[in-house]
Parts: structure tokens; sequence; C-alpha cells
């Protein structure tokens, strides 16, 4: 058993995952609904990145000792995909998904430091500092990417405001 | 000459007696004095990003003056706007920010725009709001990663510099 901190720093960690297994399913079928062979190259592109951010992650929960959220039976936009505006707009959900797992995961650690005195049952404690950093790292990178990704689905769907102020919320 | 009765003698001196003592208790009670301590100014790390985004705002007025046609520009000044209100919005809850901010608000402007509207080419103009914005997203990037996890506020300030650092690098890469 996990202190209270690691339970935070986990759970933010299977979100991360579970949007990642989201993006895995999503971008194929975003790929063969999109027709511009620039888009398509994109879609097979993130679908790629996100296939191996999957495989880290899962990595990642294993050295944990936990066992990772599998991926659901299916996932579905929350429109049908009628054409490629429809398609572009599930990748734009996808990574928002995304972002705002990341988002979540930049504040766990930080939660987790508030948990700090207390300890497990087995004497577990919340992160030390350096595992802190390399989870705002890791949170940070991620929350940067899925944002820039974001960018350039909202550049196609709405170019005169393709960014948002705050990536994750 | 007007005739004291031994009545009226009797109550003024009462009187003067516990004026008299009263006011020599009062005069033995030690007196505290509160001295005025300043609260502790506001993270510097906070309030530099916030002159990180006045400095944005005004790259945007001058390139917004000189190309007002230029698509997507005003979309990435409305985020650095929000960038700015939300900073604020956090430096309020730090009481040395309040108490700064009360007493220089009218001596602390917008900084002004590095050189006069309409003077820079256009492509320079973007050129230079592409670098301020990959400048500003590194330095935000590195004051999420170096605040504390203990400050009182870092729940909030954490989050809110990781979106703002995420948001500058997508402004950065619609720059390019």
């Amino acid at each position: 058993m996990t202190a209270p901190g690691q339970d935070a720093v986990t759970q933010a960690l299977q979100r991360v995952l579970a949007a990642q297994h989201a993006a895995v399913y999503g971008y194929p079928v975003v790929g063969v609904t999109l027709r511009s062979a620039g888009q398509i190259r994109l879609a097979r592109q993130l679908e790629a990145r996100h296939r191996q951010t999957r495989d880290e992650l899962m990595a990642q929960l294993a050295t944990r000792r936990v066992a990772p959220v599998p991926a659901q039976p299916s996932y579905r936009a929350a429109q049908p995909l009628a054409g490629p505006a429809d398609a572009q707009r599930w990748a734009l959900e996808l990574e928002e998904d995304c972002a705002g797992t990341y988002r979540y995961l930049l504040v766990a650690p930080v939660l987790a430091a508030t948990m700090r005195t207390g300890t497990g049952p087995d004497g577990a404690s919340a992160p030390g500092a350096a595992e802190q950093a390399s989870l705002r790292r890791q949170a940070l990178a991620g929350l940067s990417t899925a944002a820039s990704t974001a960018t350039q689905w909202r550049s196609l769907l709405s170019p005169s405001t393709p960014t948002t102020p705050f990536p994750g919320l | 000459m007007a005739a004291i009765s031994r009545r009226t003698l009797l109550s003024r001196a009462l009187l003067g007696s516990t004026l008299g003592g009263g006011a020599l208790l009062g005069l033995t009670r030690p007196i505290r004095h509160k001295a005025a301590v300043p609260p502790p100014p506001p993270p510097v790390a906070l309030t530099a990003a916030l002159a990180r985004q006045r400095q944005l705002l005004a790259g945007y007025d001058q390139a917004l003056a000189s190309h007002p046609a230029q698509p997507g520009l005003a979309g990435l000044r409305a985020d650095i706007a929000a960038h700015g209100n939300a900073l604020g919005a956090v430096l309020q809850g730090y009481p040395g920010w309040r108490l700064s901010s009360n007493s220089t608000a009218s001596a602390n402007p917008v900084p002004a725009s590095p050189t006069p509207a309409g003077t820079a080419a256009p492509l320079a103009s973007i050129a230079a709001l592409a670098a301020a914005a990959r400048s500003a997203a590194a330095a935000t990037t590195q004051a999420c990663l170096d605040w504390p996890a203990s400050e009182a506020r870092a729940s909030e300030v954490v989050p809110l510099l990781g979106s703002i650092a995420a948001c500058l690098t997508s402004h950065a890469q619609v720059l390019r």
C-alpha cells in the first residue's frame, strides 16, 4: 500500500494514461476521416507519439508497483465523424483532454507535498524532492506538447483564435 | 464669600481623589506601541512573470497598431491580457503586493513599447514577438519548475505558471 501523497501522484499518472489510451484509439479513426494528405500524416505521427507515451506511462506505473488502468473497448467523439472538420474537432478534444490530465499531474505532487507528514502503513513516504521535480518536468513537457498539438488542430478549425490562454483548464 | 456645605466639600474631595487615583493607575500601566512591520514582498518569480506579460502586451499593442489586419494577432493579445489578469489575481493574495501596488499604482505604469509603433517592418515585428514569446515561455517554465511545493499558494501558482508557459509556447509556434 502506498502513502496518501503517492496515491495522489499515482491517480494523476493513471489519468494521463487514460487520456493517452483514448488518443491511441482515436487518431486512427481521425486519420481515416481526414482528406488532406498532410493532416493524415500528422494524425499518424501523433498516433505513434501517443502510443510511445502510453507505453512509457505503463512502465512508469509498473515501477510504482501499480496496475496501469486498461484501455476501454472503444471511445467515441462527442459528435459523429461526418467529415474532416469533425475529425479535426475530435483530435482537438483528444489533445485538450491530454492537456487537462497533465495539468492535474502538475498539481498532484504539490498536493502530495502537503501530505508529506503522513506515511503509509508500510512506511512509504510522499514523493521526495527529486521525484517531485521529475514529475513536474514530465507534466510541463506533456502540457506544452498537448497545447502545441491542440493549437495545430485549432488553427484549422478557428484560424483567428488558434490558442487558448490556459491550456489544460 | 459663598459658603460651601460640608456635603459639597466631601463630594468634591471624593471626586478629586477618584480622578487622581485613576490617573495614577493609568500611568503605572505599561504602554505597548505597535510597530508597523511591512509585510514581506511577493515572490519575485510572480512579479517577473507579470512584468514579462506587460512587456509582451506592449509588443502586441505595437504590432497591432502597425498591422491591424495581421490574422490571429488580436487573439494572441487576448491570451496575454488574460495571463496578466490571472497573475494579478494571484498577486492580490500577497499582502506585500497589495501594499506596494496601492502605494505605487500611479507610479508604475505599463512599460512603454521599445520602439515607436509603425517603425518596424512587419516580418521583423512578428519575428520579434515570436522571439519574445519563446523567451517568456522558457522563463515561465523555469519559474514553474523552481516554485517550492511547500509554498502556501503552490497548488494555485504551479498550474497557473505551467498553463501560461504552455500557452506562450503555442504562441511562438503560431508566430513562427
